[in-house]
């Protein structure tokens, strides 16, 4: 049997089909988890904002014109993965110090580096190099190597051309290879 | 496909022609094949991709089905009826041309006078107007 669209799904929870809106969360959530916790590099930041990006995808679905409805309709996936990418850059950008009697009552918003023990001390390398990275940069590689999406895609989920977005891709992998430089080969080390 | 190209694909995505655009990357490929100095790039940003992968994918503790429920269990609020012209334009053009055919009969009713009611007027009213005119015309 056809697995129904996700515009189809969205059409259904727009009109208050929650097994619907199931279904597309049970589709979206690894690849909107792994981009958020990419990007912000922080577990609880991560968790809040794929709720939120989901809770907006409730909220939308009323009025939802995807690429089924209408020509210049967006792909659910790319919408969803837009405002995920968008709300980790804002949750960055707003990111303030607060007064030191407040930092035992919140969460540490600094990158924590989760899941990074699993891969040893390569991938703690990794997660702190991905770190330090500007905003974008980060989104970008998060978007282009570790979720395998097309450069049009990238380029639609962080707002930009693609040009712009290579140039955010070789600016990133520059910046890595040289944080990571002694992690490569003695061969391919240039 | 020049060899400048094929540099910057691999600067950009990766060692991994698989994540290189689909419209360059076969005559990439041919042109990789042909040039040593490429595969050496190719072969150093491979060093790069390969301890990216050793970062493993986040995992976090949300379950889609628990989510799911959180989430659509949430009152949205009432839905203009906006979303059903965007989805139908055609159907936009009735309250625009209700809208303009009222504004026209009001204007017609205000410019012939058909709203001013005279029938009421007493005698007194008469007399005030009469004076009035007859005021204005010394």
């Amino acid at each position: 049997m056809l697995e129904p669209s996700d515009d189809e799904l969205m059409r259904a929870a727009g009109a208050g089909d929650r097994a619907a809106f199931g279904t597309l969360v049970a589709r979206h959530l690894q690849r909107m988890a792994g981009l958020a916790g990419r990007i912000t590099g922080n577990r609880g930041d991560a968790e809040e904002i794929v709720q939120e990006a989901f809770l907006r995808a409730w909220l939308k679905a009323a009025t939802w014109l995807g690429r089924e409805d209408h020509a210049g309709g967006a792909a659910f996936s790319t919408w969803l993965g837009r405002v995920v990418v968008n709300l980790c850059l804002d949750r960055k950008r707003k990111a303030v110090p607060l007064p030191i009697e407040a930092a035992a009552d919140v969460a540490d918003p600094a990158p924590d580096g989760f899941d990074a023990t699993a891969g040893g001390e390569v991938a703690a390398r990794v997660a702190q190099a991905m770190a330090t990275l500007p905003d974008r940069q980060r989104a970008a590689i998060a978007l282009c190597h570790y979720e395998g999406l097309s450069n049009i895609e990238a380029a639609a989920m962080l707002d930009v051309t693609v040009g712009a977005l290579e140039s955010l891709l070789v600016r990133a992998r520059r910046s890595l290879r040289a944080a990571l430089v002694d992690l490569a080969p003695e061969g391919s080390r240039q | 496909m020049t060899s400048k190209r094929v540099s910057e694909l691999i600067a950009a995505y990766g060692a991994a022609p698989e994540k290189w655009p689909v419209s360059e990357r076969e005559a990439a490929l041919v042109l990789l094949g042909r040039d040593a100095a490429l595969r050496a790039e190719q072969q150093q940003m491979a060093a790069l991709d390969t301890a990216l992968d050793r970062w493993p994918s986040p995992t976090l503790d949300l379950n889609a089905v628990a989510l799911a429920a959180q989430v659509s269990a949430t009152p949205r609020p009432r839905v203009a009826a906006r979303s059903s012209f965007l989805r139908f334009p055609i159907l936009a053009w009735p309250n625009a041309a209700g809208l303009a055919a009222a504004a026209l009969a009001g204007f017609l009713v205000g410019w012939s006078g058909l709203d001013t009611d005279y029938s009421g007027q007493s005698d007194v009213d008469r007399q005030i107007v009469a004076s009035v005119v007859e005021d204005a015309t010394w």
